[in-house]
């Protein structure tokens, strides 16, 4: 099997399941975790109970999950300090992971994880492929190893509303279908 | 939530807009801006396998199953 590393590159699926109190989910594939340093500055915001969250789910899991620091980390952090705006630190600190990460081990390959509405401007980069937040829960569900991507995805947008309107968009559909599809070939395979 | 905020949380809801341009357009950082789909009866828009990215997509999908597949008892 080929071996990867997850890069976390964006803030948003690390709030995305601080909110739904679905950190863990994270942990339940079998890769190392990597988070650019400017992603962590984002995402880890004291000010917020989510942030919180996070900053304590990442010291807790040292042994899977890593901070990497960045060039554009600095910057971010040079900026911050001087009550400026630090624009694309997150993005440009994750390009520099993803790059290094490569470089350094030829012999492995990224998993780039962002949320979903992000995907359509994203780069192309050999050996790097792309998950969404949604994408790795559908998995993670198909595996059995969460219960259900609809209750993340509502605990996430304040649990127990009504969120009648979107289900069955063409979106998630599918996802399901191509999940589904994937999983009863492995199941041939295997069988 | 105003009317503009609210709209472009139901525009980012159906996936027409990027919670880059809502967080430009109203202020609302990420955080604000799921709480502030949960007070209308959204959630966050999942990203279709057709796009451009789809078979990017796809074949991060089909490792993470394999793995699992290989990873759990």
């Amino acid at each position: 099997m080929k071996t990867y590393g997850l890069i976390v590159c964006d803030a948003s699926p690390l709030i995305t399941l601080a909110k739904a109190q679905a950190l863990d989910a994270l942990l339940r594939q079998p890769w190392p975790i990597r988070i650019p340093d400017a992603v962590y500055r984002e995402a880890a915001n004291e000010a917020n109970e989510e942030g919180v969250l996070i900053a304590r789910w990442v010291a807790g899991h040292e042994d899977r999950v890593q901070l990497t620091p960045t060039e554009a980390g600095i910057e971010q952090d040079i900026l911050l300090r001087s009550g400026a705006k630090a624009r694309n630190a997150g993005e440009n600190a994750a390009l520099e992971v993803i790059n290094l990460f490569l470089e350094r081990t030829p012999d492995l390959r990224a998993i780039r994880l962002y949320e979903d509405d992000d995907v359509r401007r994203l780069p192309m980069i050999d050996r790097a492929e792309i998950m969404t937040t949604s994408s790795f829960l559908f998995a993670l569900e198909r595996a059995d190893l969460i219960q259900s991507v609809d209750h993340i995805l509502d605990q996430a947008a304040n649990a127990g509303r009504n969120v009648e309107s979107q289900r069955g968009e063409r979106s998630e559909d599918s996802v399901r279908d191509f999940v589904s599809e994937l999983r009863r070939h492995g199941d041939q395979t295997r069988a | 939530m105003d009317d503009k905020a609210a709209e472009a949380l139901r525009t980012y809801a159906r996936g027409e807009l990027t919670s880059r341009a809502v967080r430009d357009e109203t202020g609302m950082d990420y955080s604000d801006i799921l709480a502030g789909l949960g007070r209308l009866g959204l959630r966050p828009p999942v990203a279709s396998f057709d796009g451009i990215n789809g078979p990017a997509l796809r074949r991060g999908v089909a490792v993470l199953l394999a793995a699992l597949g290989e990873h759990t008892p």
